[in-house]
Protein backbone atom coordinates (compact mmCIF):
# COMPACT_ATOMS: atom_id res chain seq x y z
CA UNK A 1 0.00 0.00 0.00
CA UNK A 2 2.65 2.39 -0.52
CA UNK A 3 0.86 3.72 -3.77
CA UNK A 4 -0.50 6.40 -1.83
CA UNK A 5 2.43 7.47 -1.07
CA UNK A 6 4.46 7.79 -3.93
CA UNK A 7 1.28 9.19 -5.82
CA UNK A 8 1.36 12.03 -3.23
CA UNK A 9 5.40 12.49 -4.14
CA UNK A 10 4.32 12.47 -7.98
CA UNK A 11 1.48 15.11 -7.30
CA UNK A 12 4.03 17.45 -5.46
CA UNK A 13 6.20 17.06 -8.49
CA UNK A 14 3.33 17.95 -10.88
CA UNK A 15 2.24 20.59 -8.65
CA UNK A 16 5.65 22.24 -8.78
CA UNK A 17 6.12 22.23 -12.42
CA UNK A 18 2.59 23.69 -12.80
CA UNK A 19 3.48 26.67 -10.88
CA UNK A 20 6.44 26.97 -12.70
CA UNK A 21 5.13 27.59 -16.29
CA UNK A 22 2.11 29.65 -14.29
CA UNK A 23 -0.51 27.03 -15.00
CA UNK A 24 -4.34 27.73 -15.09
CA UNK A 25 -4.88 23.77 -15.17
CA UNK A 26 -3.55 20.06 -15.31
CA UNK A 27 -5.15 18.51 -18.28
CA UNK A 28 -2.92 15.24 -18.10
CA UNK A 29 -0.58 13.73 -15.96
CA UNK A 30 1.78 10.81 -17.91
CA UNK A 31 3.93 8.31 -16.19
CA UNK A 32 5.64 5.01 -16.80
CA UNK A 33 5.56 1.82 -14.82
CA UNK A 34 6.76 -1.69 -14.89
CA UNK A 35 6.71 -5.25 -13.60
CA UNK A 36 9.24 -4.36 -11.30
CA UNK A 37 8.31 -1.04 -10.43
CA UNK A 38 6.72 -2.53 -7.15
CA UNK A 39 2.89 -1.19 -7.75
CA UNK A 40 -0.32 -1.91 -8.68
CA UNK A 41 -1.83 0.11 -11.38
CA UNK A 42 -5.52 0.10 -10.18
CA UNK A 43 -4.80 1.02 -6.68
CA UNK A 44 -2.13 3.58 -8.72
CA UNK A 45 -5.18 5.12 -10.53
CA UNK A 46 -7.47 5.09 -7.30
CA UNK A 47 -4.78 7.16 -5.06
CA UNK A 48 -4.42 9.56 -8.41
CA UNK A 49 -8.10 10.12 -8.33
CA UNK A 50 -8.07 10.93 -4.18
CA UNK A 51 -5.49 13.35 -4.48
CA UNK A 52 -5.51 14.83 -7.82
CA UNK A 53 -8.21 17.50 -7.10
CA UNK A 54 -5.87 19.66 -5.59
CA UNK A 55 -4.04 20.22 -8.72
CA UNK A 56 -4.91 23.27 -10.45
CA UNK A 57 -7.85 23.13 -13.13
CA UNK A 58 -9.57 20.15 -10.41
CA UNK A 59 -10.04 17.77 -13.65
CA UNK A 60 -6.71 15.69 -14.42
CA UNK A 61 -6.67 12.82 -16.46
CA UNK A 62 -3.98 9.98 -15.70
CA UNK A 63 -2.15 8.16 -18.14
CA UNK A 64 -0.23 5.01 -17.40
CA UNK A 65 1.99 3.64 -19.96
CA UNK A 66 3.10 0.11 -18.80
CA UNK A 67 6.65 -1.23 -20.29
CA UNK A 68 7.99 -4.88 -20.14
CA UNK A 69 10.70 -4.78 -17.63
CA UNK A 70 13.94 -5.31 -20.17
CA UNK A 71 17.41 -5.71 -19.39
CA UNK A 72 20.70 -5.51 -21.58
CA UNK A 73 22.90 -8.87 -21.16
CA UNK A 74 26.60 -8.01 -19.97
CA UNK A 75 27.64 -11.35 -21.07
CA UNK A 76 26.45 -11.48 -25.12
CA UNK A 77 25.37 -7.41 -24.97
CA UNK A 78 21.47 -8.55 -26.28
CA UNK A 79 18.61 -6.55 -25.47
CA UNK A 80 16.09 -8.83 -23.78
CA UNK A 81 13.03 -8.85 -22.19
CA UNK A 82 12.66 -10.45 -18.57
CA UNK A 83 9.55 -12.44 -18.76
CA UNK A 84 8.06 -13.77 -15.43
CA UNK A 85 10.80 -12.65 -13.07
CA UNK A 86 13.38 -15.17 -14.78
CA UNK A 87 16.16 -13.13 -14.82
CA UNK A 88 18.74 -14.35 -17.62
CA UNK A 89 19.60 -13.92 -20.77
CA UNK A 90 17.17 -15.01 -22.92
CA UNK A 91 19.73 -15.38 -25.78
CA UNK A 92 22.58 -16.76 -24.58
CA UNK A 93 21.60 -18.08 -20.75
CA UNK A 94 23.68 -15.65 -18.76
CA UNK A 95 22.50 -14.42 -15.75
CA UNK A 96 24.65 -11.01 -15.97
CA UNK A 97 22.14 -9.20 -16.69
CA UNK A 98 21.50 -5.03 -16.47
CA UNK A 99 17.65 -3.76 -16.21
CA UNK A 100 17.26 -1.10 -18.39
CA UNK A 101 13.25 -0.20 -17.99
CA UNK A 102 10.19 -1.81 -16.67
CA UNK A 103 11.72 -1.39 -12.59
CA UNK A 104 11.25 2.88 -12.44
CA UNK A 105 7.67 4.80 -11.61
CA UNK A 106 8.91 7.34 -14.18
CA UNK A 107 6.72 11.07 -14.58
CA UNK A 108 6.63 11.48 -18.41
CA UNK A 109 4.83 14.31 -19.53
CA UNK A 110 2.86 16.77 -17.65
CA UNK A 111 0.09 18.57 -20.11
CA UNK A 112 -1.22 21.94 -18.91
CA UNK A 113 -3.23 25.18 -19.98
CA UNK A 114 -1.61 28.07 -19.42
CA UNK A 115 -2.12 31.78 -20.67
CA UNK A 116 1.01 31.97 -22.85
CA UNK A 117 3.46 29.54 -23.95
CA UNK A 118 2.82 27.20 -26.70
CA UNK A 119 3.88 23.89 -28.08
CA UNK A 120 6.55 21.15 -26.63
CA UNK A 121 8.77 22.55 -24.14
CA UNK A 122 11.23 21.39 -21.63
CA UNK A 123 11.12 21.57 -18.24
CA UNK B 1 -5.89 29.48 -23.24
CA UNK B 2 -2.93 27.61 -24.79
CA UNK B 3 -2.05 23.80 -24.33
CA UNK B 4 1.36 22.93 -23.72
CA UNK B 5 2.69 19.40 -22.63
CA UNK B 6 5.64 19.50 -20.53
CA UNK B 7 8.72 16.50 -21.07
CA UNK B 8 9.97 15.75 -17.77
CA UNK B 9 11.04 11.60 -17.75
CA UNK B 10 12.68 11.63 -14.41
CA UNK B 11 12.34 8.88 -11.82
CA UNK B 12 9.68 10.08 -9.02
CA UNK B 13 12.03 9.10 -6.10
CA UNK B 14 14.86 10.78 -8.04
CA UNK B 15 15.15 13.39 -5.11
CA UNK B 16 14.61 10.41 -2.37
CA UNK B 17 17.30 8.73 -3.99
CA UNK B 18 19.77 11.63 -4.14
CA UNK B 19 18.91 12.07 -0.26
CA UNK B 20 19.74 8.59 0.19
CA UNK B 21 22.94 8.61 -1.72
CA UNK B 22 24.12 11.76 -0.15
CA UNK B 23 23.22 9.31 3.65
CA UNK B 24 25.61 7.14 1.99
CA UNK B 25 28.11 9.02 1.06
CA UNK B 26 28.24 10.53 4.58
CA UNK B 27 28.68 7.32 6.42
CA UNK B 28 30.69 5.52 4.43
CA UNK B 29 33.44 9.14 4.90
CA UNK B 30 33.13 7.83 8.41
CA UNK B 31 33.57 4.26 7.88
CA UNK B 32 29.71 3.52 8.82
CA UNK B 33 28.68 0.41 6.98
CA UNK B 34 25.03 0.44 7.13
CA UNK B 35 22.61 -2.59 6.41
CA UNK B 36 19.15 -2.45 5.76
CA UNK B 37 16.87 -5.89 7.03
CA UNK B 38 14.16 -6.69 5.56
CA UNK B 39 11.90 -9.51 5.34
CA UNK B 40 8.47 -10.79 6.72
CA UNK B 41 7.12 -9.78 10.18
CA UNK B 42 8.23 -12.76 12.36
CA UNK B 43 11.49 -14.34 10.45
CA UNK B 44 13.79 -13.13 13.15
CA UNK B 45 15.02 -9.64 12.79
CA UNK B 46 15.02 -8.53 16.03
CA UNK B 47 16.74 -12.20 16.96
CA UNK B 48 18.99 -11.98 14.36
CA UNK B 49 20.45 -8.44 15.80
CA UNK B 50 20.26 -9.89 19.34
CA UNK B 51 22.54 -12.40 18.32
CA UNK B 52 24.94 -10.41 16.34
CA UNK B 53 25.45 -7.84 18.78
CA UNK B 54 26.39 -10.74 21.43
CA UNK B 55 28.78 -11.87 19.14
CA UNK B 56 30.31 -9.13 18.33
CA UNK B 57 30.30 -7.32 21.57
CA UNK B 58 33.63 -5.88 22.11
CA UNK B 59 34.84 -6.14 18.32
CA UNK B 60 32.29 -3.94 16.39
CA UNK B 61 30.95 -0.81 17.40
CA UNK B 62 27.52 -1.04 15.89
CA UNK B 63 23.55 0.73 16.44
CA UNK B 64 20.39 0.25 15.39
CA UNK B 65 17.25 2.08 13.61
CA UNK B 66 14.59 -0.18 14.25
CA UNK B 67 10.96 0.30 12.01
CA UNK B 68 7.61 -0.53 13.07
CA UNK B 69 3.99 0.41 12.79
CA UNK B 70 3.60 0.42 16.80
CA UNK B 71 5.43 0.13 20.02
CA UNK B 72 8.58 0.21 21.13
CA UNK B 73 9.09 -3.55 21.69
CA UNK B 74 11.88 -3.83 19.50
CA UNK B 75 13.93 -1.31 20.93
CA UNK B 76 13.57 -2.25 24.57
CA UNK B 77 14.44 -5.99 23.14
CA UNK B 78 17.69 -4.39 22.13
CA UNK B 79 18.60 -1.55 24.07
CA UNK B 80 20.47 -3.86 26.64
CA UNK B 81 22.58 -5.12 24.25
CA UNK B 82 22.97 -2.30 21.46
CA UNK B 83 22.36 1.85 21.08
CA UNK B 84 19.25 1.89 19.28
CA UNK B 85 16.39 3.61 18.18
CA UNK B 86 12.56 3.02 17.35
CA UNK B 87 10.94 4.83 14.22
CA UNK B 88 7.47 4.37 14.50
CA UNK B 89 5.56 5.29 11.55
CA UNK B 90 2.11 5.17 12.67
CA UNK B 91 1.12 3.16 9.82
CA UNK B 92 3.34 3.39 7.13
CA UNK B 93 4.44 -0.14 5.30
CA UNK B 94 8.15 0.96 4.78
CA UNK B 95 10.82 3.41 5.83
CA UNK B 96 12.08 6.10 3.75
CA UNK B 97 15.22 8.17 3.75
CA UNK B 98 13.67 10.67 5.61
CA UNK B 99 12.67 8.43 8.99
CA UNK B 100 16.11 7.19 8.71
CA UNK B 101 17.66 10.54 8.73
CA UNK B 102 15.93 11.47 11.72
CA UNK B 103 16.40 8.46 13.60
CA UNK B 104 20.03 8.94 12.79
CA UNK B 105 20.07 12.32 14.62
CA UNK B 106 18.29 10.81 17.08
CA UNK B 107 20.64 8.28 17.79
CA UNK B 108 22.80 11.15 18.31
CA UNK B 109 25.28 10.16 15.15
CA UNK B 110 27.73 8.19 16.75
CA UNK B 111 30.98 6.87 15.17
CA UNK B 112 29.80 3.55 14.20
CA UNK B 113 31.04 0.59 12.57
CA UNK B 114 28.13 -1.03 11.68
CA UNK B 115 24.80 0.67 11.33
CA UNK B 116 21.54 -1.63 10.73
CA UNK B 117 18.51 -0.46 9.71
CA UNK B 118 15.79 -2.88 10.68
CA UNK B 119 13.29 -2.47 8.34
CA UNK B 120 8.71 -2.77 8.78
CA UNK B 121 8.16 -6.29 8.21
CA UNK B 122 6.83 -6.42 4.83
CA UNK B 123 8.42 -8.14 1.69
CA UNK B 124 6.63 -5.62 -0.29
CA UNK B 125 6.69 -2.27 -0.04
CA UNK B 126 10.61 -1.98 1.84
CA UNK B 127 11.80 -3.05 -1.91
CA UNK B 128 11.29 0.30 -3.73
CA UNK B 129 13.00 2.75 -0.71
CA UNK B 130 16.67 3.32 -0.71
CA UNK B 131 17.41 4.05 2.80
CA UNK B 132 21.14 4.77 2.51
CA UNK B 133 22.23 1.62 3.10
CA UNK B 134 25.48 -0.10 1.81
CA UNK B 135 24.07 -3.22 1.40
CA UNK B 136 20.30 -5.03 1.71
CA UNK B 137 19.55 -7.99 3.49
CA UNK B 138 16.59 -9.82 2.99
CA UNK B 139 15.97 -12.24 5.69
CA UNK B 140 14.01 -15.62 4.99
CA UNK B 141 12.50 -18.13 8.05
CA UNK B 142 12.07 -22.01 7.64
CA UNK B 143 8.46 -21.01 8.86
CA UNK B 144 7.22 -19.06 5.78
CA UNK B 145 8.05 -21.75 3.07
CA UNK B 146 10.59 -21.83 0.42
CA UNK B 147 9.12 -20.51 -2.49
CA UNK B 148 8.87 -16.77 -1.26
CA UNK B 149 11.80 -15.70 -3.27
CA UNK B 150 9.93 -16.20 -6.95
CA UNK B 151 6.53 -14.72 -4.94
CA UNK B 152 8.39 -11.63 -4.29
CA UNK B 153 10.97 -10.72 -6.75
CA UNK B 154 11.43 -7.33 -6.44
CA UNK B 155 12.62 -7.51 -2.82
CA UNK B 156 15.10 -10.48 -3.59
CA UNK B 157 16.34 -8.99 -6.69
CA UNK B 158 17.14 -5.77 -4.95
CA UNK B 159 18.86 -7.91 -2.04
CA UNK B 160 22.65 -8.08 -1.84
CA UNK B 161 22.52 -10.69 0.62
CA UNK B 162 20.06 -13.62 2.15
CA UNK B 163 20.23 -14.93 5.67
CA UNK B 164 18.25 -18.09 6.12
CA UNK B 165 16.64 -17.87 9.53
CA UNK B 166 15.45 -20.58 12.07
CA UNK B 167 17.08 -23.40 10.80
CA UNK B 168 17.04 -25.13 13.80
CA UNK B 169 13.56 -25.82 12.97
CA UNK B 170 14.43 -27.86 10.01
CA UNK B 171 13.89 -31.12 11.10
CA UNK B 172 10.36 -29.92 11.68
CA UNK B 173 9.18 -28.76 8.91
CA UNK B 174 8.54 -29.33 4.81
CA UNK B 175 11.02 -26.25 4.10
CA UNK B 176 13.50 -27.18 0.75
CA UNK B 177 16.62 -25.41 1.53
CA UNK B 178 17.68 -26.25 -1.72
CA UNK B 179 14.86 -25.07 -3.40
CA UNK B 180 14.64 -21.90 -1.74
CA UNK B 181 18.34 -20.77 -2.50
CA UNK B 182 17.52 -21.94 -6.28
CA UNK B 183 15.00 -19.71 -6.67
CA UNK B 184 16.40 -16.79 -5.17
CA UNK B 185 19.46 -17.46 -7.47
CA UNK B 186 17.36 -17.34 -9.97
CA UNK B 187 16.14 -13.58 -9.28
CA UNK B 188 19.83 -12.66 -8.35
CA UNK B 189 22.19 -14.50 -8.82
CA UNK B 190 24.92 -12.62 -6.84
CA UNK B 191 23.41 -13.30 -3.55
CA UNK B 192 25.69 -14.01 -0.34
CA UNK B 193 23.46 -16.71 1.44
CA UNK B 194 23.89 -17.99 4.97
CA UNK B 195 22.19 -20.11 7.13
CA UNK B 196 21.59 -19.46 10.40
CA UNK B 197 19.48 -19.97 13.76
CA UNK B 198 19.59 -17.00 16.15
CA UNK B 199 18.44 -20.20 19.34
CA UNK B 200 21.11 -22.50 18.82
CA UNK B 201 23.69 -19.88 17.17
CA UNK B 202 24.37 -21.84 14.67
CA UNK B 203 25.91 -19.89 11.42
CA UNK B 204 25.92 -16.71 13.42
CA UNK B 205 29.47 -16.65 13.62
CA UNK B 206 30.14 -17.04 9.79
CA UNK B 207 27.59 -14.40 9.22
CA UNK B 208 29.32 -12.10 11.98
CA UNK B 209 32.75 -12.45 10.14
CA UNK B 210 30.84 -11.88 6.79
CA UNK B 211 29.80 -8.27 8.37
CA UNK B 212 33.15 -7.44 9.43
CA UNK B 213 34.85 -8.49 5.92
CA UNK B 214 32.15 -6.11 4.62
CA UNK B 215 32.89 -3.27 7.03
CA UNK B 216 36.62 -3.88 5.91
CA UNK B 217 35.93 -3.74 2.39
CA UNK B 218 33.70 -0.04 2.64
CA UNK B 219 37.02 1.35 4.83
CA UNK B 220 39.95 0.18 2.24
CA UNK B 221 37.47 1.93 -0.83
CA UNK B 222 36.97 4.68 1.26
CA UNK B 223 40.78 5.36 1.82
CA UNK B 224 41.45 4.09 -2.00
CA UNK B 225 39.37 7.16 -3.16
Amino acid sequence: MHEFSLVKSLLRQVNEIAEQHGATCVEEVKIEIGPLTGVEKILVQEAFELLSPDLPGSDCRLTIIEVPLQAICNSCGKSIVVQNFQFQCTACGSPNIRITSGDAFRLLDVTIDTELTTGVTEP
Amino acid sequence: MTKTTIRVNRDIQAEKRERAAAFREKLSRQGTLVLNLVSSPGTGKTALLEAIAKELKGRLRMGVLVGDLATDRDAQRLAPLIPVEQLTTGGACHLEISLVEQGWQKLGEPELDILFIENIGNLVCPASHDLGEHMRVSLLSTTEGDDKPGKYPKMFRTSDALVLTKIDLLPYLPFRVEAAIEDARLIQPDLDIFHTSAITTEGIPDWCEYLEQQRQKLVASVQTS
